[in-house]
């Protein structure tokens, strides 16, 4: 078991973790956290697992961690890794089962007033619109071609079937397309598996939210991203469903068997890879970007059905335009500068959320001059945050930030904890209105259950990965 | 003989199993698996109507395990059926052949993303004492 006194103390936020700490580690592991923090991320294995994600061939600069880590698979959750197009590998585990679980937030003209004896209707019709719950059918069936179109163009498909504004695009990371997407290396068996299920939500953390935008930080940023004191916002919480989890488990099995064939010597199962390089390297990475295609159509889609709702509640005039999208699961091919020299990487996120600052040509022209925005989901009944990245995340970080608040909890023991029928009083008394398909699965994203979102967030911004842009304050919450 | 049991993990979902030979190890992972899906299913009198094939091959026992437990993940979501009895025709340590049995459902009580070999080590830890555990993402 790993001790504080075994990693270095960088500063009150970072700490490092030495390359002689583990046999074969190519780079150091850095963790972001406070000291109490540290102490709660020791408790598991996180640390443990960011160890041998730098052991692993082609790593560049350090193995992170940001402050919301807790104990994943192989990689631990809130892990950032950078690989060498070559030698560098590319690892199904260093993206997750949920490829393109992202975030999207969308703002409306409204203010919390408005709300005002809607709040239930409003649920309601958030609830019939976005189908949600386990294996849910979604309302669009695909025939294999149209299912291979939304693989390679992702949201631009959505749009081209009028699902969507024209402008839509342009508020989303990548612009809800990954050219890499390769249709062919995505199973049959995945196809199937997500064939009905575009503008589903699943169950588990996933949702569909309506927050007040609480307190603003940063007015500039604030004001570039249409954001202001009092604002009906709308924030969506899924990834790619059934076709995702497929494509992950499918590959982490080819990589287990090929690992040996390079050489790669794995300390956990779970860290099965390939060289990016290689035959399978290139086609999980294509088949990743088509399950990342799938993911954006998916909350274009679910954003199709909340804009609906929302004119159903609204009337027709009232409108909600995409501040952004983020990508929390996935890696991507990103240029940085290491060592003076600009070398194009195999970014990794694992529950970490791309944080570009002003002037980087991938952030939306309209936002360029302030930077990306950055959404961090917390647990209902809590917050979320708007945050906006930086120049220091770009030389420390491989422009990433946190991704959320992280659990705390078992599920079991949240609901051993939490009765669904008193939380639902409280959510109440604060002012929120919850529908959700599951009494059980509510008890289970409680908000005792996950890390204070609060501290997660101000040990980003005092690393200086993200700035503080605006608070939002849960009102409804929709869940599968 | 075996027996499963449903324990806690931070983020998801950890099932130990144990049994008295490595056939039953897996037959109590795959009803171990039902319980996760949809609790009590398979402890009511479901009559089978639904039968699918399994033919798996991997690098080891351990793995075997799991890749089993990701096919019959698969099959339950793409035919909306919790399988809850096995019927086997071949088990080596790295091989499976057996043939799945279930009856449909109208809907599942978890969303598990995947089995994966997080933890999962298939031991015999004393003769007719084979054990496990396996986490599932949720």
């Amino acid at each position: 078991m790993l001790t504080k006194q075994q990693l270095k103390k960088i500063s009150d936020w970072l700490w490092e973790a030495p390359t002689t700490l583990r046999a074969g580690m190519r780079v150091p592991a850095r963790v972001y956290a406070t000291s109490a923090m540290l102490d709660e991320v020791l408790r598991d294995r996180s640390v443990e697992q960011i160890l041998n994600v730098a052991t692993l061939p082609g790593i560049v600069a350090a193995a992170l961690v940001m402050p919301d880590v807790h104990e994943g698979y192989g990689f631990p959750i809130g892990g950032v890794a950078a690989f060498d197009r070559e030698p560098g590998i590319i690892s199904p585990g260093g993206i997750g089962y949920d490829i393109n679980c992202g975030v999207r937030l969308l703002r409306s003209e409204l203010l919390e007033a408005d709300l005002t004896d809607r709040a239930q209707s409003l649920a309601q019709a958030l609830f019939r619109n976005v189908p949600s719950g386990v294996g849910r059918s979604g309302h669009l069936r695909l025939t294999d071609r149209e299912l291979d179109a939304v693989l390679r163009k992702g949201v631009a498909w959505m749009l081209a079937q009028g699902h969507g504004q024209p402008e839509d695009a342009n508020y989303i990371e990548s612009s809800g397309r990954l050219p890499q997407a390769d249709p062919t290396a995505v199973s049959a068996t995945a196809k199937r598996r997500g064939r009905d299920q575009l503008g589903t939500m699943g169950a588990g953390n996933h949702f569909v939210e309506v927050d007040v935008v609480d307190e603003i930080f940063h007015a500039p940023a604030a004001t570039a991203f249409g954001l202001r004191p009092g604002q009906l916002v709308v924030l969506i919480h899924c990834g790619s469903r059934g076709l995702g989890h497929q494509v992950a488990t499918d590959y982490i099995r080819t990589m287990l068997k090929v690992a040996p064939q390079y050489g790669i010597k794995l300390l956990d199962r779970e860290l099965a890879c390939a060289p990016f390089a290689s035959l399978e390297g290139q086609q999980y990475f294509g088949a990743m970007a088509a399950a990342a295609n799938f993911a954006w159509a998916n909350r274009q889609l679910i954003t199709d059905e909340t804009r609906r709702a929302w004119q159903a509640v609204f009337g027709p005039s009232a409108n909600l335009s995409i501040v952004y999208d983020v990508a929390h699961n996935i890696a991507k091919l990103e240029t940085y500068d290491v060592d003076g020299q600009l070398r194009e990487l195999l970014v990794h996120r694992k529950g970490a959320t791309r944080a570009f600052p002003a002037g980087h040509p991938e952030v939306p022209a309209v936002y360029r001059p302030i930077g990306q925005p950055v959404l961090i989901p917390g647990s209902m009944g809590t917050a979320s945050y708007v945050l906006v990245g930086t120049s220091q995340a770009m030389t420390e970080s491989f422009g990433s930030s946190c991704h959320g608040a992280g659990r705390r909890m078992s599920r079991s023991q949240a609901k051993r904890e939490v009765q669904p029928n008193k939380l639902l009083a409280t959510l109440k008394i604060q002012g929120i209105t919850v529908a959700a398909g599951s009494k059980a699965g509510l008890a289970e994203e409680a908000p005792q259950a996950y890390k204070d979102v609060h501290d997660v967030v101000e040990v980003v911004q005092r690393a200086g990965l993200a700035h503080k842009v605006a608070r939002l304050r849960p009102v409804v919450v929709v869940k599968g | 003989m075996h027996s499963h049991h449903i324990a806690d993990h931070t983020a998801d979902i950890r099932l130990d199993v144990r049994a008295d030979s490595l056939l039953e190890l897996f037959t109590g992972a795959i009803q171990g698996l039902a319980e996760i899906l949809k609790p009590g299913f398979c402890r009511a009198d479901t009559a089978v109507t639904k039968r699918q094939q399994l033919k798996v091959t991997s690098l080891d026992v351990t793995t075997l395990l799991i890749d089993v437990l990701s096919e019959v993940l698969t099959r339950s979501y793409l035919d909306r059926t919790v399988f809850c009895g096995t019927s086997w025709t071949r088990l080596t340590e790295t091989q499976a052949e057996l043939t799945i049995l279930g009856a449909p459902t109208d809907g599942f009580q978890r969303d598990v993303k995947a089995v994966t070999y997080h933890e999962a080590d298939v031991r015999e830890i004393a003769p007719g004492q084979w054990q496990t555990t396996i986490v599932f993402d949720i």
